[in-house]
C-alpha cells in the first residue's frame, strides 16, 4: 500500500508515521500544496496512493482545499472518489467540525486529534485499509 | 481555562500517551525524545511572535504547540497553549504576556516528568 501523510506538526507527524509503519511505504509533506503536488505526480505516474492522511489545519493551503484539488486531479483522469485514494481527515477539535462533516462526501474518514492509534486502526478496517 | 482549572489538570499523562499509541513503548520514547528537542524552538518561536506583536503568529505558533502536546500527553502546557490561542485572538496583551512565563514554567516540569520516564 502507499500512503501519503501531510501534516504540518513534527510530532502528529511521527506519530502517524509510527502508526502506519507497517502498512506500506510512506511519503510525508507539511503542508496541503505539497500534498496535491504529492498526490498529483503520483497519479501521473500510475502509481496512486491508496491512502492519505490530511491534517485539517495546514499552512499554504489546507487540509479540506488539498481535499478537493486531490479528488479534482482524480476525476481529471476518470476516477470517481469511490475508485480513488482513500482519504483519512485528521482534525484539531478547534478545527470546524462541521466542515469537516460538510466534506465527507468527498474523504473516507475523520478522526480528532490526538491520534489514537486503535482509532485510527479501526477506522483503516472499515474503509478497507487494512 | 482559568488557573484553579488548570491544577486538575495532569502535567504528563503517560497513561493516556500510552493508551493511544496501544502501548508501542519504542514509538512513545522516540516521540517524547523528538518533543523535548524540539519544544524549546518552538517556544522560542511563540516568544519572537509576541515581541513582535504579530497575533496571527502567535496564534498559529500556539496551534501546533498544543498539538504537538496532546500527542504526547503534556496536557497541562497544552491547556496552556489553547489558552494562548484564544488569548491571541482578543489581544489581552497583559494576560498573553502571563501566560508566556507560565508555559516556560509548564514547559520545565513537562520536561522533569519526561525524563523520568524517558530514563527509566
Ligand atoms: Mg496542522
Amino acid at each position: 500500500m502507499r500512503i501519503l501523510i501531510a501534516e504540518d506538526e513534527l510530532i502528529s507527524r511521527l506519530v502517524l508515521q509510527g502508526i502506519l509503519e507497517g502498512f506500506g511505504s510512506i511519503n510525508t509533506v507539511v503542508n496541503g500544496e505539497e500534498a496535491v503536488i504529492a498526490a498529483g505526480m503520483a497519479l501521473e505516474q500510475g502509481r496512486p496512493y491508496d491512502l492519505i492522511c490530511l491534517d485539517v489545519m495546514m499552512p499554504r493551503l489546507d487540509g479540506l482545499e488539498a481535499l478537493c484539488r486531490i479528488r479534482a486531479l482524480e476525476v481529471k483522469r476518470g476516477i470517481t472518489s469511490s475508485r480513488g485514494a482513500k482519504v483519512v481527515m485528521i482534525s484539531a477539535l478547534d478545527d470546524p467540525k462541521k466542515i469537516v462533516t460538510a466534506f465527507k462526501g468527498l474523504c473516507d474518514a475523520y478522526i480528532i486529534k490526538p491520534v489514537d492509534k486503535a482509532e485510527l486502526l479501526k477506522k483503516l478496517k472499515e474503509i478497507g485499509c487494512s | 481555562m482559568d488557573a484553579d482549572a488548570r491544577t486538575n489538570v495532569p502535567v504528563f499523562d503517560v497513561a493516556g500517551v500510552k493508551r493511544r499509541l496501544m502501548h508501542d513503548d519504542a514509538l512513545m520514547l522516540m516521540v517524547l525524545q523528538v518533543f523535548m528537542q524540539e519544544m524549546p524552538k518552538q517556544i522560542e518561536q511563540l516568544k519572537a511572535a509576541h515581541a513582535a506583536a504579530d497575533m496571527a503568529g502567535v496564534k498559529l505558533q500556539a496551534h501546533s504547540i498544543k498539538g504537538a502536546c496532546g500527542n504526547v500527553g503534556a496536557t497541562a502546557m497544552q491547556a496552556l497553549a489553547l489558552e494562548v490561542g484564544i488569548t491571541a485572538e482578543t489581544c489581552n496583551r497583559n494576560r498573553l504576556a502571563g501566560l508566556m512565563d507560565e508555559i516556560d514554567a509548564a514547559q520545565h516540569a513537562v520536561y522533569i516528568a519526561m525524563q523520568k520516564i524517558a530514563e527509566a
